[in-house]
């Protein structure tokens, strides 16, 4: 009986112990760490010598230093985006600038999955997503975690993926053949036993904040998560359920400077500051030459296909442009706005990668929508009398705009590529830019949906798959006075 | 999707920017935001870059950006 009373003591004893992880008796002495954080870099490469001068002089006075990526290093600047191989300016130099971890960010598929491995092979540093399952696609297993070794101490990170409403994240799903995702919060169950072994837990995500909001009230195990996605601007860390959430901003513009103090394997402090690195004057000269050398190089001066005849005039320009929309993003109809044709004219001959881009240059995106001959009507009619014009150029259609005395539009007259009226009773799959869809006032039961590519990059695609153009004379739009 | 900026009502395709739902909301507003005289805050109070997504019920706010202020 005494016997049993000790033992039982004992067991309650083992029990009001605080309980030191298996690394936190490895972890005794106190270590400071700092986390530089970049996210949403896409491929903005002109504050990277500025990022690698910081790092470096942080790393003088930082014995544990580490530079992390929250994703979406890719997509955003054509010198990256069309370099022959897809993003590889960043790769290089984020492998310049010494990046030791990056998470899967949604735009990381935008390169396609056979470019995107060639990336990762070149890439000094691993991709982490813990929410994503390769098995069924052409790419290697994406590691969950890793951990950050501070002398003794080894600091776990884990990431996860936003994913849409659809159950994938935001890119095209052509992309993501094979791959499957499961929501964060689900997943991030499997993870938690890194806490138990660490003795910490660090988010490395990119679910924008709301989502690491979510992530933190469901999930108080996390001490931090370093975030990405929607952008923002955090001059101050957000501090929900005890988890500490940081990120910074987009296009490198500022990178997050993360000081996490460590006490027998546990995180008992944690400081941050937002570096703005376009107020920053140091560079590291080498990096800066890098970059000088990708901006300076000759692959947008590349030959896509070539022009039969000059287009001269925003008809014949707004012709092929539209026309690119709907051969490649699988629409009937397609729109282009004339404010968004920014040359008068384009020679016959070579036409290059850079003459696309200073003829689109806004970076817009595709909207698709499904529409009624009602709804583009309506579309067509206020967009006319915005600026009392014939304002959309078009693709898989014509239109008379019928005007009034005072050249206001008052009706359209619609017909098909056959010369025939077009079919009221059909719903119609009608593609413009994203400043159309969001700026020009019309009617669509349909909200629309982005398809994740630009007008110039479907303009690339189609002019690659044509390679000869000729739109001399090409009128698809009148205007007649009633 | 529905957005709400300045806690007004937006519809706005899905997929859009912050920058597009600016334009929804007022084209003139969008002018400013690209400029830099105008900024959008989260509804935690942060600050937005104008290529970042909306989220689906997200509330944002436009106001006179920061260094923009006297």
């Amino acid at each position: 009986m005494y016997f049993n009373r000790i033992l039982i003591f004992s067991f309650v004893l083992l029990l009001s112990v605080p309980q030191v992880s298996q690394a936190g008796r490895k972890c005794k002495k106190g270590v400071e760490v700092v986390i530089l954080h970049t996210n949403d870099m896409h491929s903005k490469i002109d504050n990277m010598a500025k990022l690698t001068w910081l790092a470096d002089s942080l790393r003088q006075q930082h014995r544990y230093l580490f530079l992390v990526s929250a994703g979406d290093n890719f997509t955003g600047n054509p010198i990256v985006d069309m370099y022959p191989e897809v993003g590889y300016p960043m790769v290089d130099l984020m492998n310049k600038a010494g990046f030791v971890l990056s998470a899967m960010g949604n735009h990381e598929f935008d390169m396609g999955q056979e470019q995107f491995s060639q990336r990762r092979k070149e890439a000094g540093f691993p991709f982490i997503s813990g929410n994503i399952d390769v098995s069924g696609s052409h790419l290697r297993k994406i590691r969950p975690w890793v951990t950050l070794k501070a002398g003794k101490c080894r600091i776990p990170l884990v990431s996860f993926i936003q994913l849409e409403k659809n159950g994938i994240p935001s890119s095209h799903p052509s992309r993501l053949e094979g791959i499957k995702f499961t929501p964060a919060d689900v997943k991030t169950a499997d993870f938690l036993f890194l806490k138990e072994k660490y003795g910490m837990l660090v988010g490395l995500t990119h679910l924008g904040i709301e989502g690491d909001v979510q992530l933190a009230r469901k999930y108080p195990q996390f001490d931090l998560i370093i975030g990405g996605h929607s952008h923002t601007v955090m001059d101050k860390p957000l501090v929900e359920n005890g988890v500490t959430i940081v990120q910074a901003g987009s296009q490198l513009k500022s990178v997050g400077k993360t000081t996490l103090a460590i006490e027998a394997g546990k995180i008992t402090g944690i400081d941050y500051e937002l570096i703005s690195l376009d107020a920053f004057e140091g560079r590291d000269l080498a990096v800066q030459a890098a970059i000088d050398h990708y901006n300076d190089n000759e692959e947008m001066n590349r030959v896509l296909a070539s022009a039969v005849t000059p287009m001269t005039g925003k008809e014949e320009l707004g012709a092929m442009m539209t026309d690119a929309l709907t051969a490649m993003s699988g629409v009937d109809i397609a729109f282009q706005n004339i404010g968004g044709i920014r040359i008068p004219l384009l020679s016959a001959g070579d036409i290059l990668y850079r003459d696309i881009f200073r003829l689109d240059p806004f970076g817009n995106q595709v909207v698709v929508f499904e529409m009624t001959l009602p709804e583009i009507k309506s579309l067509i009619l206020n967009a006319y009398n915005r600026n009392k014009e014939a304002d959309l150029m078009v693709s898989g259609m014509t239109y008379t705009a019928l005007v009034d005395g005072d050249g206001s539009c008052v009706g359209i007259e619609m017909k098909g590529t056959d010369g025939q009226p077009l079919d009221p009773a059909k719903t119609y799959k009608v593609g413009m830019n994203s400043y159309i869809s969001a700026s020009y006032t019309f009617d669509h039961a349909d909200p629309g949906t982005v398809n994740y590519e630009t007008t110039a990059q479907t303009l690339i695609s189609y002019l690659k798959k044509v390679q000869k153009v000729d739109y001399q004379g090409t009128r698809r739009t009148a205007v007649r006075s009633i | 999707m529905l957005v709400f900026v300045n806690n007004r009502r937006v519809e706005v395709f899905c997929g859009a920017t912050l920058l597009d739902v600016v334009r929804a909301y007022s084209l003139t507003s969008s002018k400013r935001l690209l400029s830099g005289y105008l900024a959008v805050y989260d509804r935690f109070g942060y600050k937005t870059e104008p290529d970042g997504p909306a989220v689906e019920g997200g509330h944002y706010f436009l106001r006179v950006a920061a260094r923009s202020k006297r």
